[in-house]
């Protein structure tokens, strides 16, 4: 099984140069069961990591670009009544499907982006008072341009939280961008990746993430790490338990990816960026609270007392 | 065991149960019945709270048992408070605890009580056997403690006692230090023990008969270790008591010769003077099992006196206080010795001639005639011996006496064991006017060869005669030596017919060779236990400390006590004293070993390091280092994060071979 994780990272590097961690901490999130939230200006290759991992886990998606003039039953679906039955009939929208794709999520009006919510995090939609399960596994990928950027509705707080991940890609390395200009557009390639994973061994693995060692000594890191968060004064709030949760959750697929049965610190740190940024507070992924984050992994102790001051 | 909440896991409850059982059984005989039966009612009880959830007892209850308990132990003890009506309280304490039990806490305070409750268990024997049995009750109330108190999850029984015994075997040097140095005071204060009644002995005064209910005893009266060879069983008349008074029936001391009540206070220094001894000496170390009465048993006659003893005008050894526990004396002794060969007193004569006007006029009158036909005293006490001799037999059952027991015994049934002999023997010897008087005590004793001592039991007990001759002072006369030598020479046992023997006290180890032996062994092993470890008093520490650490004076023993407890103490609060620091897994401790040893050498981690950074800063920096720390590094992931137990071993042990030298 891990073998197939290693190949659906090279898989993906073939259409995403020069962004291995990147991929990999996607991977990671998609495998703890996770949400993942793409963010950065646009052509920075957020559509194409979104349309590689569908490909790769072998998914059936759905990609809905995001507009300001959406409405929730563009998403979900819409009753219409049939005069041939005399009956309303359920026509289902994009986000009955495994993998869904949400492009520019902040580019529509916050009506619409709730409409999401219970979706993420219930696996079922409710309409016309009738509640419809969605199909399992059920993935989120999002992504969104910087809020700076004009036509921009800010994702709520609440449905931040409902992504495991906030992800940003940055801008490639020269050598991977002579590479593109010497292929041409990576996304031609897309259809060519072949298939590296299948909707029920993601389930099999998530459970698999869950039962991953998590010893005393590390539970000890994670608590001082969120105690950090939360009576430190750099911090206007700190980390829910439901963000704490979701470290240690994002770490251990971490973990697995990485090919070991426990999580180390170094766990937590390489994925608390991507974990703890669009959670402690709303700032840009890219401004103060990126930095704050990284004080902290240095500040807090990994291994208790075990620094000579 | 559950340990999580408030609550006792019935397992623990059961082991606390059993527990409680093992430090109560050796009690049983000394509280009342009545109270063990309570303790199973209750134990019972609180069993039953915990498995059928029955509920706790009300405090109204709980009142109304108290007063129970306390009306009955008042009614038991008749309003008496020794020592086992004080313990019958605290059993009863301890057992009523029981249905009260509902927090760990309560549980600590039983199992502490529980330690007290095994130490009152000494009060009442103190053989090997049951020093054995106190080590078995305390490792089980340890093992209690150590169950609710481990550590989370299921604890098999196995590692239990795993983690009883190293506990156990971490207490022996504590115990062992503290054995040899605390020091030992005497009783602060006495607790009357009710059992004197029980003890059988020598007891001060002599009237016919006494004598067969000792003979029926087996048991222990004193043991006798000699510097040198042992003498022959002849020899051994060990006195105690000498009995100069007579009523026509029953022997007693006289007020100059009663060591009971103190009134015997003549100073050894003037019966020294009176005392003329041979050049020969036998050192010997007697214990005597406790007798609640103050005499001690020695050889005559004994040329120093022990500590705290003091000689009777009898020439016989009292103790200042009567002897309730096992005592050690050591004494020197002549077997040729003179005493008061100068004359006695008026008084004296006077004393050891007295008979009562109307007892046992045939012996008077014949006493009076022999002495006529005598030529010297020797030549009467000749004669009466051989009447002994010739016309005396020796049973344990000799027929009952009427009125005149003297007269009867001497001229009619002439037929008994040494009282009757010795009695009857003085008498006569004061009817001719003869100064005579009887001495107890016990005569021979059982050499156990394995150790190479002397066993005395009751059934030595023996009654002898001493008269006045002039010019020889007081002479050892044995008339039983002159019925049966062979109860002189090789013991009781020999001496009696078939039928009496069965009589005699232990005649089963006796009887069979095998299980003789084995019991010498047996009490071989309780002697060396009694003389190392039950006697090891003040006297036993002074000696065994100045032979260690030379002459030791007071102050000197003190510092040493406070030096021994101090690092008694500080070896206990270290742990203490280490947990201001948060309480770190091993494997932690161990890494945090690892990262002084690299500081020293100028690689300090930063805080939020982790170990797979610091160990590649490391290995940039010093690249010799760099296998070692990456070695060390894995085990301490797996250790630490993967809560492997063989890591960490194996960690621990690269940690304490790991020695970075600076470049």
């Amino acid at each position: 099984m891990r073998d197939n994780i290693s190949k659906a990272c090279t898989e993906i590097g073939k259409v995403l140069l020069g962004k291995e961690h990147e991929v990999k901490l996607a991977l990671a999130c998609l495998l703890a069961g996770g949400h993942l939230l793409i963010e950065d200006l646009p052509g920075m290759g957020k559509t194409t990591l979104a349309h590689a991992l569908a490909k790769v886990l072998g998914l059936d998606y759905q990609r809905v670009q995001f507009t300001s003039d959406m409405l929730p039953a563009d998403i979900i679906g819409v009753s219409i009544f049939d005069a041939n039955t005399s009956q309303f009939s359920f026509h289902s929208g994009p986000v009955f499907t495994q993998l869904l794709l949400a492009d520019e999520i902040n580019r529509t009006t916050p009506k619409t982006q709730s409409a999401l919510l219970e979706a993420m995090e219930e696996q079922q939609v409710s309409i016309d008072g009738e509640t419809r399960p969605l199909p399992q596994p059920f993935f989120v990928i999002a992504t969104q341009n910087p809020e700076s950027q004009m036509g921009t509705f800010a994702l709520p707080e609440s449905q931040l939280d409902r992504f495991l991940m906030r992800i940003s890609l940055g801008y490639p390395s020269p050598e991977a961008e002579r590479m593109i200009f010497s292929g041409g557009d990576p996304r031609q390639y897309i259809p060519t990746l072949s298939r590296c994973i299948s909707a029920e061994q993601l389930i099999d693995l998530k459970r698999q993430i869950r039962t991953l060692t998590a010893s005393d000594s590390l539970i000890d890191y994670l608590q001082r790490l969120v105690y950090a968060t939360r009576f430190e004064q750099d911090f206007t709030h700190g980390l829910s338990p439901r963000g704490a949760l979701a470290l240690l959750q994002a770490a251990k697929a971490w973990a697995y990816v990485e090919g070991r049965d426990y999580v180390i610190p170094e766990d937590i740190q390489t994925v608390a960026p991507a974990v703890i940024t669009h959670r402690v507070s709303g700032a840009d992924v890219t401004g103060g609270s990126q930095r704050l984050i990284a004080e902290l992994l240095e500040r807090v102790d990994v291994v208790a007392g075990g620094t000579n001051s | 065991m559950n340990q999580t909440a408030n609550r006792i896991s019935h397992q623990s409850l059961l082991w606390m149960l059993i527990a409680q059982l093992i430090v109560l059984l050796p009690l049983i005989f000394e509280v009342p019945v009545w109270l063990m039966a309570l303790a199973v009612v209750v134990g019972g009880w609180r069993w039953g709270i915990a498995v059928r959830d029955w509920s706790f007892p009300n405090k109204s209850v709980r009142f109304l048992l108290v007063v129970v308990v306390c009306v009955g132990l008042l009614l038991s003890f008749k309003g008496s408070f020794g020592m086992q009506a004080m313990l019958s309280l605290l059993v009863a304490g301890f057992v009523l605890k029981l249905i009260e039990l509902k927090r760990p806490s309560d549980f600590y305070l039983l199992g502490y009580l529980a330690y007290f409750v095994t130490g009152t268990q000494l009060l009442f024997a103190a053989s090997l056997i049951s020093s054995l049995y106190g080590l078995v009750s305390l490792l089980a109330v340890t093992g209690v403690l150590l169950a609710i108190n481990g550590s989370a999850g299921p604890v098999t029984v196995v590692a239990q006692c795993k983690r009883l015994i190293v506990l156990a075997l971490q207490a022996l040097p504590i115990m062992l230090v503290l054995f040899l140095v605390v020091p030992r005071f005497g009783a602060l204060w006495t607790v009357p023990l009710n059992k004197s009644a029980g003890l059988t002995g020598v007891s001060d005064s002599m009237a016919p008969g006494d004598f067969s209910n000792l003979m029926r005893s087996g048991e222990l009266a004193f043991r006798v270790s000699f510097n040198g060879e042992i003498p022959s069983s002849r020899q051994l008349y060990w006195r105690a008591l000498v009995f100069d008074a007579f009523d026509g029936r029953t022997w007693s001391q006289s007020g100059f010769q009663d060591v009971q009540r103190g009134r015997a206070s003549t100073q050894w220094q003037s019966w020294r003077e009176a005392l003329t001894l041979g050049d020969e000496r036998l050192d010997y170390q007697v214990l005597l099992e406790p007798t609640a009465k103050n005499w001690l048993y020695v050889l005559a006659a004994f040329a120093e006196v022990p500590a705290d003893a003091r000689v009777s005008p009898g020439l016989t050894l009292y103790n200042t206080r009567a002897v309730n526990q096992r005592k050690q004396y050591s004494v020197s002794s002549a077997f040729n010795y003179q005493l008061q060969a100068e004359g006695l007193s008026d008084k004296e004569r006077e004393m050891n001639t007295a008979l009562p006007a109307e007892a046992n006029p045939v012996t008077k009158r014949l006493a009076q005639q022999w002495r006529a036909e005598a030529t010297s005293a020797e030549a009467l006490l000749e004669r009466l011996l051989d009447l002994y001799h010739q016309r005396f037999h020796y049973t344990l059952q000799p027929p009952r006496l009427g009125e005149h027991t003297v007269d009867e015994f001497l001229w009619q049934s002439q037929a008994g064991f040494c009282e009757h002999f010795a009695g009857s023997f003085v008498f006569f010897m004061r009817a001719a006017g003869i100064p005579a008087r009887v001495v107890v005590g016990y005569q021979g004793g059982q050499i156990n060869s394995d150790e190479d001592y002397l066993v005395v039991r009751q059934y030595d007990a023996h009654a002898w005669a001493e008269v006045w001759l002039a010019g020889k002072g007081w002479v050892r006369i044995d008339p039983t030596a002159a019925v049966a030598p062979e109860r002189i020479e090789q013991g009781v046992e020999y001496s009696l017919s078939e039928d009496d023997s069965r009589l005699l006290g232990n005649s089963f180890g006796r009887r069979f060779e095998f299980l003789g032996s084995l019991q010498l062994r047996w009490d071989a092993l309780n002697y060396r236990w009694q003389l190392w470890v039950m006697g090891y008093d003040s006297s036993a520490q002074q000696a065994l400390l100045s032979k260690w650490f030379g002459q030791i004076r007071g102050w000197q023993l003190a510092l040493l006590v406070i030096a021994v407890v101090a690092c008694v103490a500080i070896l206990l609060l270290l742990p203490l004293l280490r947990r201001h620091k948060p309480n770190l897994p091993p494997a932690e401790l161990a890494y945090i070993q690892l990262c002084r040893k690299l500081q020293r050498i100028g690689l300090t981690r930063n805080m939020g390091e982790a170990p797979r950074q610091y160990a590649a800063r490391v290995a940039r920096e010093r690249p010799d280092l760099s296998a070692d720390i990456d070695t060390l590094t894995a085990l301490f992931e797996r250790a630490s994060y993967a809560n492997s137990a063989e890591a960490l071993v194996r960690l621990k042990d690269a940690i304490r071979r790991f020695h970075p030298r600076e470049q």
